[in-house]
C-alpha cells in the first residue's frame, strides 16, 4: 500500500543529509514501498553520528515516534507497573538487537529503518515477545521505544 | 391435535407408539419428522401454548457452585426455550467431535461427517437459507476478513435463524398431523420402567390442577432440555433407585455452559474500513434462496487448538467509536466514563509509528468492544442432582452445581493473548486483554442459556448415559434428545446441533418403526 501525503506537524528539513546515503528528496521520503510510512520530524541526522559498530542513542529511536508524549506516558506506565528496566542503555541495546535481526544496520536511511522497525514489531508479536502496559499487549520493541520516550521526557522536563 | 391434560378424565390411559416428553426444539423437530406416518405420537408438554408463571416455577431449584439463573435461562411452554432464542446458528467443528487428549472426557461416538446431512436439514428447520459458515467469499460484498497475522485466529461466520419460534412456526404442523396428539399442561411425574428396569413401561403423568393419567408408549424420547432431562431421569427412581440410566452414576454429571464474558478485551484498529461491516453488525444479504442474516466473528484455528492443546473461544465485535488525536479531543472528552480511554489515542499513535501509517486526519483509529464465549472442559463434579425441596407436583426440584475450573479460565485468557498477537502481527490493531488471571473461577460473568452435557453420549456406559443412537444405556426403548447429549460443549451455540441430532434420531426411530423392528432392536 502506498501513500503520498505530508504530515503538517512534522515538516521534513531537506537541508540535512543522511551521512551514509544520498540526499533524500521530500517525495522520496514520503513514498515508501511496503509499509508506506510517511516521514515524521526525523532530523536527517538520525543515526548519522555513529561510526560502524557503536551503539545508538535513545533520541534516535524516540525520533521515530509520531506521538512522543503519548509514548512517554505508556513508558512511564510500564515502569510504574514494574515491567520495564529503567536503563536507557538496556533499551537501546535491545532495540538495536531487534532491528539488526531484521537486517537493519546503523547508517541505513530512514525508510529502511522504519521498515526494519515495522518488521521487528511484527516479528515480536508472532514470536510472542510481548509486554503488557495497562493490559495492552504491545511488542517488546514498542515497549522499549516507550521507555526511551519516557526517559527522554523526564530528562527534558526534569 | 392439541388436548389440554387438565381436561382429561382422571386415570386416563393413553397408548401410543412414540411418546416425546417436551415440545421444544428437539421434541417438535422429531414430531414433525414423524407427521403423516403411521406412527402414533404423543407429544407431552408441561406448559400450555403461552407462558404461565405457575408452570415456569417448576423450573425453580437450588444452586450450589457457580451462580446460575435456573428459571430465566429456559422456558416451559409449547416451543420451549426457543421462545426466547436469539437465533445464533453455527455447526460444531469437526475437532469438537474428536477425542482430544488434552480435554479429559472428550470424544463423541459420532463424527461431524455423521451429522453433516442433518445439519443441512436443520438449517431448513431453523429457516436459514445458506450454509456459508466458513467461506469469506460467500460474503465478499460486505467486506473481507481482517488479514490477521499467523495461523492462530480465523474469521468465521454465524448465520441467524429469524429466530424460529418453534411453538408458533410449527404449531400448525403438529395440530394438523393426524397421527400426532400434543398433550398440553401435562407433566411427566416419572418414567416407570419394567421390573427389571430395562424398558419403559409407562409414564406417570400429572397436571398442576391435580389430574393424574398414564401414557404407555412403545418407545419414549426424553426431550425436556439440558437440565430437565437429567432431572427426569433422576426422579424416575421407583424401580432403579439411582434413577434411570444411572447405574454408573453419570446422569446429571458433566453439566457445561458456555461462559460468556462481557468485555474480555478491547480492540483498537487504525481504520474502520479494515473491519468489514459484517463483523460489527448483523448483516442482511439477499440470496436467490431468500434473505440471509449473517455476522462475522473470530475463532481459534484448529491448528492452534491442536498445537497449544486448548479449547475454543468465539469473539464478536461490540459497539465501536472513533478515537481522535489528542490535539482534537482529549480522551476524557471523547469517553468521559471510560478512564482507560486515556490511553487509546496513545496506543494507536504508537501502532501508527511502528506497523501502520500516520493518520491522515483527526481520526487515529477506532475502538471496538468485544464479547466472547468459550468452551469449558467436561467436569464430572459439575452436576445436576435432586434437591430436598419439592415443587408444586411434589417432585424434588433440581439442584445445580455448576463448576468452572481455573484451567477453563487460563484457556480463555491464553486465547485472548493469541488474538492480541494476531492483531499486533497484522500491524493495524492492538488488543487489551481485560479478562483477569485468577486462581479459580467461581463466578460467571455471563452465560449463553446453553445447558449441555448432563446425559452425555458415549459408547461405554461407564462414561455416558446414551449410546451413539441416543438410546439410554441399559434400556431398550428410552432415547434422549437435546443438548444434554453433548459429551463436549464446543464453542458455539447449541441449537442447530440440537436440531440436527433430533432429526438424526427421528430418522433412526422412523426406520425402526418402518421395519417393524421390536423397539428393543431400534
Amino acid at each position: 500500500m502506498e501513500h503520498d501525503h505530508q504530515s503538517p506537524d512534522h515538516p521534513h528539513d531537506a537541508s540535512h543529509e543522511h551521512a551514509h546515503g544520498p540526499a533524500v528528496s521530500r517525495r522520496t521520503l514520503l513514498i515508501l514501498g511496503g509499509t508506506a510510512l510517511a516521514a515524521a520530524a526525523i532530523p536527517g541526522a538520525l543515526f548519522r553520528h555513529e561510526p560502524a559498530g557503536s551503539g545508538l542513542v535513545a533520541a534516535d529511536f524516540v525520533a521515530l515516534l509520531q506521538d512522543k508524549e503519548g509514548a512517554a506516558v505508556l513508558g512511564r506506565r510500564w515502569i510504574e507497573e514494574g515491567g520495564a528496566p529503567e536503563s536507557a542503555a538496556v533499551h537501546e541495546k535491545r532495540l538495536e538487537k531487534l532491528l539488526r535481526a531484521q537486517g537493519w544496520i546503523p547508517g541505513m536511511g530512514i525508510e529502511d529503518t522504519r521498515a526494519a522497525l515495522s518488521s521487528a514489531v511484527r516479528a515480536d508479536y508472532l514470536a510472542a515477545r510481548t509486554i503488557s502496559i495497562a493490559d495492552w499487549y504491545l511488542s517488546e520493541t514498542e515497549g522499549s521505544l516507550c521507555v526511551l520516550a519516557a526517559l527522554a521526557a523526564k530528562q527534558q522536563h526534569g | 391435535m392439541f388436548i389440554d391434560g387438565r381436561q382429561l378424565p382422571e386415570g386416563t390411559l393413553i397408548e401410543t407408539d412414540l411418546a416425546i416428553i417436551g415440545a421444544g426444539a428437539a421434541g417438535i423437530s422429531i414430531a414433525r419428522e414423524l407427521a403423516g406416518t403411521g406412527i402414533s405420537v404423543a407429544l407431552l408438554e408441561s406448559g400450555g401454548l403461552e407462558f404461565d408463571a405457575e408452570t415456569q416455577d417448576l423450573y425453580e431449584g437450588e444452586l450450589a457452585g457457580v451462580n446460575y439463573p435456573l428459571t430465566s435461562s429456559r422456558l416451559r411452554y409449547f416451543g420451549g426455550t426457543t421462545n426466547h432464542w436469539g437465533g445464533w446458528c453455527r455447526p460444531f467443528e469437526p475437532l469438537d467431535f474428536e477425542k482430544r487428549d488434552w480435554v479429559p472426557y472428550s470424544g463423541w461416538p459420532i463424527t461431524r461427517a455423521d451429522l453433516d446431512p442433518y445439519y443441512t436439514r436443520a438449517l431448513d428447520v431453523c429457516q436459514i437459507r445458506s450454509s456459508g459458515f466458513d467461506d469469506p467469499s460467500e460474503w465478499a460484498e460486505g467486506g473481507a476478513p481482517m488479514p490477521l497475522a499467523g495461523d492462530e485466529v480465523e474469521t468465521r461466520f454465524f448465520l441467524y435463524s429469524p429466530p424460529t419460534r418453534f411453538g408458533k412456526k410449527y404449531r400448525p404442523d403438529i395440530e394438523n398431523a393426524p397421527n400426532i396428539t400434543c398433550y398440553l399442561n401435562s407433566n411427566v411425574l416419572e418414567i416407570v420402567p419394567t421390573e427389571n428396569g430395562a424398558e419403559v413401561d409407562h409414564l406417570r403423568m400429572g397436571t398442576l390442577s391435580g389430574v393424574r393419567f398414564t401414557v404407555r408408549p412403545r418407545v419414549c424420547v426424553l426431550a425436556c432440555g439440558g437440565i430437565e432431562n437429567a432431572r427426569v431421569l433422576l426422579l424416575s427412581n421407583s424401580v432403579e433407585s439411582a434413577g434411570l440410566g444411572n447405574r454408573n452414576d453419570v446422569v446429571g454429571r458433566f453439566f457445561m455452559e458456555h461462559p460468556h464474558v462481557p468485555s474480555p478485551a478491547t480492540f483498537l484498529v487504525s481504520d474502520l474500513n479494515l473491519v468489514a461491516n459484517w463483523y460489527r453488525n448483523y448483516t442482511r444479504v439477499n440470496r436467490d434462496t431468500g434473505n440471509v442474516v449473517m455476522r462475522g466473528c473470530l475463532m481459534m484455528s484448529e491448528a492452534y487448538l491442536r498445537r497449544t492443546k486448548r479449547m475454543g473461544t468465539v469473539l464478536t465485535f461490540a459497539p465501536s467509536r472513533p478515537i481522535l488525536s489528542e490535539s482534537v479531543a482529549s480522551a476524557e472528552e471523547a469517553a468521559p466514563n471510560d478512564p482507560g480511554a486515556l490511553l487509546h489515542p496513545k496506543i494507536l499513535q504508537l501502532a501508527r509509528s511502528t506497523t501502520s501509517t500516520p493518520a491522515e486526519g483527526d481520526e487515529v483509529g477506532w475502538r471496538f468492544g468485544v464479547g466472547c464465549a468459550s468452551e469449558q472442559e467436561p467436569n464430572p463434579a459439575s452436576r445436576i442432582t435432586l434437591s430436598d425441596k419439592k415443587d408444586a407436583l411434589g417432585l424434588p426440584r433440581t439442584r445445580l452445581d455448576w463448576r468452572l475450573k481455573k484451567s477453563d479460565r487460563d484457556n480463555l485468557r491464553a486465547n485472548l493473548e493469541a488474538v492480541a498477537r494476531a492483531f499486533g502481527g497484522w500491524g493495524e490493531g492492538r488488543v487489551q486483554v481485560l479478562f483477569p488471571e485468577r486462581d479459580e473461577w467461581t463466578e460467571a460473568e455471563g452465560w449463553g442459556n446453553h445447558h449441555l452435557g448432563s446425559t452425555r453420549m458415549a459408547e461405554d456406559p461407564r462414561h455416558g448415559v446414551v449410546d451413539a443412537n441416543c438410546r439410554v444405556h441399559g434400556m431398550s426403548n428410552l432415547f434422549i434428545a437435546g443438548s444434554s447429549l453433548f459429551p463436549t460443549g464446543a464453542t458455539v451455540n447449541p441449537t442447530l446441533t440440537v436440531v440436527a441430532l433430533a432429526l438424526r434420531l427421528a430418522d433412526h426411530l422412523k426406520n425402526g418403526f418402518a421395519a417393524g423392528t421390536p423397539s428393543s432392536s431400534f
